[in-house]
């Protein structure tokens, strides 16, 4: 089954159009990475999709039902979303952030699956501390963990929405943090849908490199199709070398 | 380890803190005034309240129970619905005042003071001695319909648009009653003020008869909010994800918290801080999860209310302060103080 279809998406806000005839289908398993300049649409693509703007034209079914039927508390259980910053406003712990994508497990087992995705995004050792006082990267992973606990234990097909879920990291966190994503598309049959700024992250993690620029979809496919100079410079503007490494997939070198 | 990390008392021992300090505060409340009553004389008209005489059974059972009864209610709903709004509002300076509740409570039993025996005498003469609290209740949830009017567009309500419509209908309600102060009597004034200033001393069972029911409702109901007012701490588009009905959290908080309030303000007064400084306090001691602080701000709204308006009859005995007034005094440098070592920390 399908996961995600959208089709022909059209969105509105005030007079400024902001997405024209979108339509993006991800199936079990994809891990697909959205890329495009700063206001090209990712986002606003990416909180449509989690129903989070009204959009005016087009249709999104999501596990074969559309958008608007489901319920706010079922679809919860499959379909979880990291906005691109979240602010925790008040003196909670870790652990309280991340239970709140537990709901429905007995505390042995949320626990348990707490202290277990903790330990996996590298900060383990942090259950007890508040959120407001750890760094902007501590955070993000904090706020990754409840994501993915959110869907952790779900039967059938489940889809991950992620809005720059790495852009606080380093580069060896970011390798922690994609390569979970990466084992939990291909062992568990998650679907990935991630904005990116990185392209060789992009290229490295990505099944499928969807390009975006002024509100439409101009290239969608591998990255070896997607990772072109000449399509570089005219979506980005980026002068760049693409280097094809044995490993399989390419790397942009941007020219000095 | 780092000295960030959350020290916390576990919550069943901030409670039994708490239930001790309300017993403590009620007995300190039950002993203090005018007619003496010393703590074993509580426990044998508790007892045996056939066998006391027949002043001390009126001063107890008529005066200082609901005293007490109706102290202890407004502080905790007072406290809970500033634990309420300040969830929804992800600020821990919001207060039940913000939004108009006080505003319109207060308009509206002014009139009913100087406008009784005029303009607003089928009113007194339809609702008969209730016409104060029952028009100071009717104004508060008035004004929240119009803040929340104002504030909703197309089926949703935008939260700092509910803030500034709250402070537009304080500064019109202010004035108002400001305007009817210029039509009061004497006397009218003298009521007036004390009204404005906050008391418990008026307290009866027939105020708890018609506001108790309400603050009971809002205080047995507030715990529900707990779980999706943690979500809304990450902001209303995560609580949304987590699968929490947004617009359903948002329109519960409001309309309990304006009940409770309301309710609240009618048979009292004016009271401020309470709805501020209990729930910011707590936060610090039983952290942010609303599952424990929201009953954990009831008991102790409560307790810090019973035990204030203990002391207000205490400090310029055989007269008593407003308790609105003590609240104001001890609460604002307090609350000052709070804010800058807060401003420091940071």
């Amino acid at each position: 089954m399908t996961v995600l279809k959208a089709k022909q998406l059209g969105l509105t806000i005030g007079r400024s159009r902001i997405l024209q005839d979108v339509s993006l289908t991800v199936e079990p398993g994809e891990l697909v990475a959205l890329l495009g300049p700063n206001g090209a649409g990712k986002s606003s693509l990416l909180k449509t999709l989690a129903g989070e703007l009204a959009f005016g034209q087009g249709t999104i079914e999501l596990f074969g039902r559309s958008i608007q039927q489901w319920k706010g508390s079922e679809l919860a259980r499959q379909r979880a979303v990291m906005p691109q910053r979240v602010d925790v406003s008040f003196p909670f712990t870790v652990r309280e952030i991340v239970a709140l994508g537990c709901s429905g497990l007995a505390a042995a087992e949320r626990n348990e699956l707490i202290d277990y995705l903790l330990q996996r995004l590298g900060i383990g050792n942090m259950a007890c501390r508040l959120v407001p006082t750890l760094s902007g990267g501590e955070q993000q992973r904090v706020q990754l963990a409840r994501v993915l606990a959110q869907i952790w234990h779900t039967n059938g097909p489940r889809l991950l929405l992620l809005d720059e879920c790495t852009s606080a990291l380093d580069p060896a966190q970011q390798q922690t943090v994609f390569s979970l994503l990466r084992e939990l598309a291909k062992d568990q049959g998650y679907s990935v849908v991630a904005v990116i700024h990185d392209l060789n992250v992009a290229s490295c993690y990505a099944d499928r490199l969807v390009m975006m620029a002024a509100g439409r979809i101009v290239e969608n496919g591998a990255a070896n199709t997607i990772l072109e100079p000449g399509l570089l410079d005219k979506v980005f503007g980026l002068k760049a070398r693409v280097l094809a490494l044995p490993e399989g997939y390419p790397m942009v070198i941007p020219q000095a | 380890m780092a000295t960030d990390t959350a020290k916390r008392a576990p919550a069943s021992l901030i409670f039994m803190v708490l239930a001790g300090l309300a017993v403590l505060a009620a007995l300190f409340s039950l002993t203090n005034g005018a007619y003496p009553l010393g703590t074993s004389d509580v426990v044998n008209l508790l007892l045996e309240p056939e066998a006391a005489k027949p002043a001390a059974h009126m001063v107890f059972f008529d005066v200082r129970m609901p005293r007490l009864v109706l102290g202890f209610l407004t502080g905790a709903v007072l406290a809970v619905s500033g634990t309420l709004l300040q969830g929804l509002f992800r600020n821990p300076l919001a207060d039940p005042g913000l939004i108009g509740v006080s505003g319109g409570a207060a308009l509206a039993a002014v009139s009913v003071i100087v406008l009784g025996g005029s303009w607003l005498s089928d009113w007194t003469i339809l609702t008969g001695r209730w016409a104060l609290p029952l028009a100071a209740f009717v104004g508060s949830v008035l004004t929240t319909l119009v803040a929340w009017r104002v504030a909703s567009r197309s089926g949703s309500i935008a939260v700092a648009t509910l803030l500034l419509a709250g402070i537009a209908i304080n500064a019109v309600a202010g004035a108002l009653t400001g305007l009817l102060t210029f039509y009061a009597d004497d006397s009218e004034l003298r009521s007036l003020t004390f009204w404005s200033m906050g008391s418990l001393g008026h307290a009866s069972w027939e105020d708890l008869q018609v506001a108790g029911p309400w603050m009971l409702l809002a205080l047995l109901l507030a715990p529900v909010l707990a779980k999706p007012l943690d979500a809304f701490a990450l902001g209303e588009s995560v609580a949304g994800h987590l699968g929490f009905s947004v617009q359903w959290v948002k329109r519960a908080t409001v309309v309990l918290s304006a009940l409770g309030t309301g309710a609240a303000v009618a048979v009292t007064g004016l009271i401020g801080f309470v709805g501020l400084v209990v729930p910011h306090l707590l936060r610090q001691i039983v952290g942010a999860g609303h599952r424990v602080l929201i009953p954990a701000s009831g008991l102790a709204g409560g307790v810090l209310l019973v035990a204030a308006d203990s002391l207000a009859r205490v400090v310029v005995a055989p007269a008593e302060l407003p308790i609105g007034l003590m609240m104001s005094l001890l609460g604002g440098p307090f609350f000052l103080v709070l804010l800058m070592r807060m401003r420091i920390g940071a």
